[in-house]
């Protein structure tokens, strides 16, 4: 940038000024308190501050209120030639332009308001952020180059330690790294610092914090890991939920059954003590039932021992009874066989009758067939003769009906097709009815009279009936009805009697009747219906006729047709007499005896039901004979059967006898038996007392064993009556033997009911019963009623506890079973699962980005401590030229990288620049200004910056101004014009300014130019 | 009811994946088929995946019907049994419901009928998605029987029936399959039976519906179709088989046996065991995989087609920088990027273990400036330090990074 123009109005002290400068050194001069300083604020006012800054009341005049004004006029970078106006003020009194020309003379705004600071901005690109952007400084802005450039008069620590980080905008600091092209050494270096101060600053703000702006590489994922934070803390307070419910169970459950012990505590209890009176009674009743066992046990030995005498006894008497019985048996045996041979006699006899009279029936049922024969043959010779008759009666009824034909072929012939039917004639009647009706209601009589007065042919009908007229004269002509006159061929005249409908009605009858009956009766030929109806009723009479004589001769010929089907039943006829000749020719002669033939006498006169009656006759009796027949051959086989066992019988009989190889007792069998049966009597004795005193121990124990000994004892009181029986009756010995039989089996029964006594299971038992009663544990307390009924109570107390502790349970499901248990758990592993994963991205990108940061800080650490840096840059022509001022008594100017002049070099030693003279620091200032102008090519404004500088210093000063306006613009301000300016310099007398040098030296009198307001 | 000899889809039949349990069905007259799902989780979401990879994964639980519905028709199976927890929340949203409603009213059956069992995380509910008066029901085709009461009975032709009982909260203690009813005597039919909730051995089975694994033969069942955990597990009796057919699409990292559905052939003779066989219809495959060098990464990436892939991929290795950086070249590569997709289908990375090996960092850095040089060793000297280790490292690598790509 380069100033053209300045012009300013009302400003601070200055009420009017405008001051043309040149592209090379301008010394601008006048006094003290002239306003040289305010021209400079102003100059930063219109670059800088914003018409409307809070700031501006410090711009204005100091006696007036009119608005502050200032316009500048500069070359920007483009070249162009721009021009800032400004109005210092709020509201409407406020306003900024900003215009460009091409030519210097005629320009063009091209931006207003708060945009004019913007585009300042970013043309002069001092490192001041534009005012619409979020941070950018109110009031007058401050930079590094804004102070280096146009910094006020005795700001020289500013201009010292105004650091380049200070900046608002990274703009300053990339002009200067053009400028100064510090990174040029190394440009690897310059593009990763780049690309990784990119990746910083897409995560971080420029105060370090992380970014929240939407681009922001946090922004995702730390919303991510809000959105499952929430999600989790979400299912985490079901969780709880749901923990809380099942810790809630798992206590009521464990109540629960710490109730439910309590319980079986209590009726444990209960049932202890329950026990301990029952084990006492227990104790006694088993006792009661050893005793009761062992009794029932010598009992049973005892029985056993008799049962066994009992049993021996028993079968020896068997065996004596047996061995009587079969002698008895083969005896026996002999006499049947000799009543079968009698029998087996007799049976042959019967059967040799029957079988004569089966014959007999044979013979005289084939007498029987033979004369059926012949009835049938007769009857068909008869049928046959029947036959051949009616076909010579077929024969006259053929010639009968094709009489009856042709007449009747005859009378159709002559019938009248012309006449109508019976139906037609009805409704012509019926139209004729209806006309007369009709024509009857019109009549009412019509009388006219004619008088002719020409001679003119006149005819008349009267009710349809031609009226004959005479030829002259007057004419009277009456009709009832309707009445015609013609009077030759000069006109009709009718006339009609009734009323109008009635008129209708006839002449529509009267048409029909024309339509209708006229052409029948044409047709017929016939005069009119009377005698249309007779002829149709002849005609009737004549069809009726035709009908009867076909009538007549179709059953005359259906009778004949009859006739010639039965032929075929002739010719049957004629084969079914031709076989019965042959079948009676086979069958005689019959051989009979007389019987047989006087029982043949008159078959020849039965008819057929008859010889069927006989048929049946002799079927039913040879039924009977052969039966009688069948019934000896099944005597006789069973006859045989009773022979053959009673042959094994008696066979057996004798083996049984061999068998039993006894042998014959002195007094026989009935002796032996005898004496066996007192033997068993005296054993039945003991058998009973044994029974009696078994039945009394039994009956307290065993009621079935009691039933059985008392069934035993009915037994044996049967066996004594019959004992005493046979005693007292031999001879019912056979049917004692019976009884005696059955009571033995009895016996048996009994023996094997107590054989059945199981006498190791009842010692078995005893000895069980003597183990249970050993184990039966003595009563460990003593259970009264009281302490019973306590016990109860406790039992009952300890339920109802134990059902409320189980409402409690069921509750707690209740509530786990709303908040979801197993559901919930997998949801929160889910959720923590993702939260993990989420925080490990999160993590991630932090460290990513945290890699980022600390690669840039260590960059530009080294960037420091490696001296490859801006403050390198600058420092290295400041030193120079301080060293050139100072005649080398000073070293270099260490310049960081924030460009602040921190140490120089003195003595060999580095010495803070704050313990400089104000002098030396205000020239060190200057050159770092100069330097830095030089550099970037822009105007610097010095405002009576060395004015505690010695003249030799100022003197080198002045010429290495003088040097620099070859290169670029200096604006000084400066109450001391000597100090810049040779006396030929000077403006002449009355003269504002003077330029020499080629324009490059320009010298401005203030005086001249600026109007002090309030003066 | 099926009257077939074993053909299409029977075992012995073609080539299938999957493995047979029970009679040898080669020979064996069939009675019935029935196709055995569970656990399809319907509106689960995958909180811990991107947005992209969340839709994709969430969108793979809808799609996989369309292949259970294929296996059915192909297996020409007389039923689908749908075992519960068929929707991950009691009231999922509408997209949900919709859309397994179209998929199952694009089928035109009409004698295969189709069971929906509620389970627990999808419990019957008067404002559950199951309950007759939810817009679901009526999107539903007839042919398809939600299990909405507690004596459901299906008879699945004259000679086989099926009782199933619904969940009607998320947790219960009672065991469902001991409340089905009993078989009575002289009852010959093929009695199939179908709960939700854990077997005995299972964890937190105690409030999840409990089932006992005897079950199946105390109410006289010859099959007892019951879900829940997403993985394929049997339970004997040989004569009653318990089965878990498991998610048909795996549902997190670390679950084993799922994807697939279970189709069971009941034999016409009596007294046989039902013959069951699974069939995978997942198209997800979840793999953790480490990887410790990298030759294995290299051939991660090579080897294998990760398109159906959810992998989670740890890195447990420590390299000087260019193996770091091919490394991380490889990882882009797997993942995929704005313009690119990546190689396997959803890619988490854990990189914890991925570390940069800095021993040799200053001969690394020779080629470099000497700016560069001691910005690399400063930057060592973070990396002792514990607090900036893991920065420092990540930024060395950067460093290095950028040195090469900017020198290049």
């Amino acid at each position: 940038m380069k100033l053209r123009r300045v012009e300013v109005g009302h400003f601070g002290c200055v009420r009017a000024g405008a001051v043309d400068l040149g592209p090379g050194l301008n010394v601008l001069y006048g006094p003290n308190d002239l306003g040289k300083s305010t021209l400079a604020r102003a100059l930063r006012a219109a670059l800088l501050v914003q018409h409307s800054s809070t700031v501006i009341q410090d711009f204005v005049e100091w006696d007036s209120d009119e608005t502050p004004t200032v316009r500048v006029t500069f070359e920007g970078p483009d070249q162009r030639v721009w021009r800032v106006e400004k109005r210092f003020g709020a509201g409407a009194r406020g306003a900024s332009l900003l215009s460009v020309s091409n030519d210097g003379l005629t320009f063009s705004v091209t931006q207003r308001g708060r945009e004019v600071d913007d585009e300042l901005r970013t043309m002069l690109r001092w490192g001041i952020l534009a005012p619409a952007t979020k941070g950018a400084p109110k009031g007058l802005p401050t930079s590094f180059l804004a102070t280096v450039l146009l910094g006020e008069q005795t700001d020289v620590a500013g201009v010292l330690g105004q650091a380049l980080s200070a900046d608002t905008d990274e703009s300053g600091r990339a002009w200067l790294t053009e400028a100064l092209a510090a990174y040029a050494q190394d440009p690897l270096f310059k593009r990763v610092l780049a690309e990784a101060q990119g990746k910083v600053d897409e995560a971080y703000t420029g105060t370090g914090k992380k970014k929240k702006t939407k681009t922001s590489p946090f922004r995702e994922v730390t919303e991510e890991v809000k959105r499952v934070q929430e999600h989790l803390a979400h299912i985490a307070a079901q969780v709880h939920t749901s923990e809380t419910a099942a810790r809630e169970l798992e206590v009521r459950g464990a109540e629960r059954e710490r109730r439910q012990a309590a319980l079986e505590e209590a009726r444990e209890r209960f049932e202890l003590l329950t026990e301990a009176r029952a084990r006492r009674e227990a104790r006694a009743a088993v006792a009661g039932e050893l005793e009761a066992a062992r009794a029932s046990l010598r009992d049973k030995e005892r029985a056993l021992e008799l049962a066994a005498q009992v049993t021996e006894v028993q079968g020896r008497l068997e065996r004596a009874r047996r061995a009587r019985a079969l002698d008895l048996q083969v005896a026996a045996t002999g006499e049947a066989h000799a009543e079968l041979v009698a029998r087996r006699a007799a049976l042959g006899a019967r059967e040799a009758a029957a079988a004569a009279a089966i014959e007999v029936a044979d013979r005289r049922r084939a007498r029987l067939e033979v004369a059926a024969l012949q009835v049938r043959r007769d009857r068909a010779v008869e049928a046959l003769a029947e036959l051949d008759g009616a076909q010579a009666e077929a024969d006259a009824d053929r010639e009968r009906a094709a009489a009856h034909r042709a007449e009747a072929a005859a009378l159709e012939g002559e019938l009248d097709e012309t006449l109508p039917d019976e139906a037609t004639l009805v409704a012509l009647r019926g139209l004729r009815h209806e006309l007369d009706v009709a024509e009857a209601a019109l009549g009412g009589g019509l009388a006219v009279r004619i008088e002719r007065l020409r001679a003119v042919a006149l005819a008349a009908t009267a009710d349809g009936h031609e009226v004959a007229l005479a030829d002259d004269g007057t004419v009277d002509v009456e009709a009832e009805r309707a009445l015609v006159i013609r009077v030759g061929d000069a006109a009709t005249l009718t006339v009609r009697a009734g009323e109008r409908e009635a008129r209708a009605v006839a002449e529509r009858l009267q048409a029909r009747w024309r339509a209708e009956a006229e052409p029948v009766l044409s047709r017929a030929g016939a005069a009119g219906l009377e005698a249309l109806s007779a002829r149709v009723a002849e005609r009737g009479a004549r069809r009726r006729a035709i009908e009867e004589a076909r009538r007549a001769a179709a059953g005359l010929e259906e009778r004949a047709a009859l006739q010639a089907r039965s032929s075929a039943r002739r010719d049957a006829l004629r084969g079914e007499i031709a076989a019965l000749e042959r079948e009676l020719e086979a069958a005689h002669p019959l051989k009979g005896d007389a019987a047989d033939a006087a029982a043949e006498r008159g078959l020849a006169e039965l008819d057929g039901e008859a010889i069927e009656a006989r048929r049946a006759e002799h079927a039913r009796a040879r039924e009977v004979a052969t039966a009688a027949r069948e019934e000896v051959r099944e005597a006789q086989r069973r006859l045989d059967a009773e022979a053959a066992v009673l042959e094994e019988r008696g066979g057996a009989l004798r083996a049984s006898l061999a068998e039993l190889g006894a042998p014959r007792r002195e007094g026989g069998w009935e002796a032996e038996e005898r004496r066996l049966e007192v033997a068993l009597a005296e054993a039945r004795g003991e058998h009973e007392r044994v029974v009696a005193e078994r039945a009394r121990l039994r009956a307290e124990k065993d009621a079935a064993v009691g039933d059985a000994e008392a069934k035993l004892a009915e037994a044996r009181a049967a066996v004594e009556a019959l004992e005493a029986e046979r005693v007292a009756i031999t001879e019912a010995v056979e049917a004692c033997r019976a009884d005696v039989d059955r009571l033995a089996g009895e016996v048996t029964a009994r023996r094997e009911s107590v054989a059945a006594l199981d006498l190791q299971g009842a010692r078995a038992q005893v000895t069980q019963i003597e183990a249970r009663l050993e184990a039966l544990p003595a009563p460990d307390a003593e259970a009264d009623d009281e302490v019973l009924a306590a016990a109860e109570h406790a039992v009952e107390h300890g339920e109802q506890q134990h059902r409320l502790a189980l409402e409690e349970v069921r509750r707690a499901e209740g509530a786990l079973h709303t908040v979801g248990g197993q559901v919930i758990h997998e949801h929160e592993a889910r959720a923590k699962e993702a939260l993990e994963l989420v925080e490990r991205k999160e993590r991630e990108v932090e460290v990513e980005y945290e890699a980022w940061r600390l690669l840039v800080e260590t960059l530009r650490e080294t960037e420091k401590t490696e001296g490859a840096h801006l403050g390198a840059a600058l420092g290295a022509p400041v030193s120079e030229r301080f060293r050139a001022l100072t005649g080398d008594r000073y070293g270099d100017l260490d310049v960081d990288p924030e460009l602040r002049a921190t140490r120089l070099h003195a003595g060999g030693a580095p010495r803070d620049v704050g313990l400089l003279s104000l002098g030396t620091r205000e020239q060190l200032a200057t050159l770092l200004r100069l330097t830095v102008a030089e550099h970037l090519g822009s105007a610097l404004v010095l405002d009576d910056h060395l004015t505690q500088t010695d003249p030799a210093r100022s003197a080198w000063f002045r010429e290495v101004l003088r040097a620099h306006a070859q290169k670029g613009q200096i604006v000084v301000l400066t109450c001391r014009p000597r100090d810049y300016l040779a006396e030929g310099e000077l403006p002449p007398a009355g003269e504002s300014h003077a330029t020499r040098a080629a324009g490059l030296l320009r010298a401005v009198d203030l005086t001249t130019i600026i109007e002090r307001g309030g003066s | 009811m099926a009257d077939d000899e074993p053909g299409d889809g029977a075992p012995g039949g073609g080539a299938y994946e999957g493995g047979t349990t029970g009679s040898d069905l080669s020979e064996e007259p069939v009675a019935l088929k029935v196709l055995h799902t569970a656990d399809w989780h319907l509106g689960m979401r995958f909180v811990s995946f991107g947005v992209a990879d969340q839709q994709r994964l969430a969108r793979a639980r809808l799609e996989v019907i369309d292949r259970i519905l294929n296996a059915a028709e192909h297996a020409a199976v007389d039923a689908v049994l749908c075992a519960g927890d068929l929707f991950d929340v009691p009231r999922p949203e509408q997209g949900w419901w919709e859309g397994l409603a179209q998929k199952l009213a694009r089928r035109a059956w009409t004698n295969r009928p189709v069971v929906l069992l509620p389970g627990n995380h999808d419990p019957l509910t008067e404002k559950s998605v199951f309950h007759p008066s939810h817009p679901f029901r009526a999107l539903l085709p007839e042919w398809v029987h939600v299990v909405d009461r507690d004596d459901f009975e299906l008879p699945l032709g004259p000679d086989a029936v099926l009782y199933a009982r619904p969940c009607r909260r998320q947790s219960g203690q009672g065991d469902n399959a001991l409340l089905l009813p009993a078989r009575e005597a002289g009852d010959e039919r093929i009695r199939i039976g179908m709960v939700h909730g854990s077997t005995f051995e299972m964890p937190s089975f105690q409030t999840n519906f409990p089932i006992s694994t005897e079950a199946a033969v105390a109410r006289g069942l010859d099959y007892l179709a019951i879900g829940d955990t997403h993985a394929w597990k049997e339970y004997p009796p040989a004569s009653a088989p318990t089965v878990y057919p498991g998610a048909p699409e795996q549902t997190t990292f670390g679950e084993s046996e799922t994807g697939n559905v279970a189709i069971v052939y009941f034999p016409k003779r009596r007294g046989r065991r039902p013959t069951v066989r699974r069939e995978r219809v997942a198209q997800w495959t979840w793999r953790v995989e480490t990887v410790r060098d990298l030759p294995s990464l290299r051939e991660l990436r090579d080897a294998h087609d990760h398109t159906w892939t959810v992998m989670r991929l740890k890195i447990e290795m420590r390299v000087p920088p260019a193996e770091y950086d091919e490394a991380e070249r490889i990882l882009v590569e797997l993942k995929g990027d704005l313009a690119r997709p990546g190689r396997v289908g959803v890619l988490e990375v854990e990189r914890d273990g991925l570390e940069l090996d800095t021993r040799d960092i200053e001969q690394v850095f020779e080629e470099f400036p000497k700016v560069m040089q001691a910005t690399a060793r400063k930057l060592k000297e973070l990396e002792a330090r514990p607090e900036t280790a893991e920065a420092a490292r990540r930024a060395l690598f950067h460093l290095y990074r950028l040195s090469r790509g900017a020198s290049a």
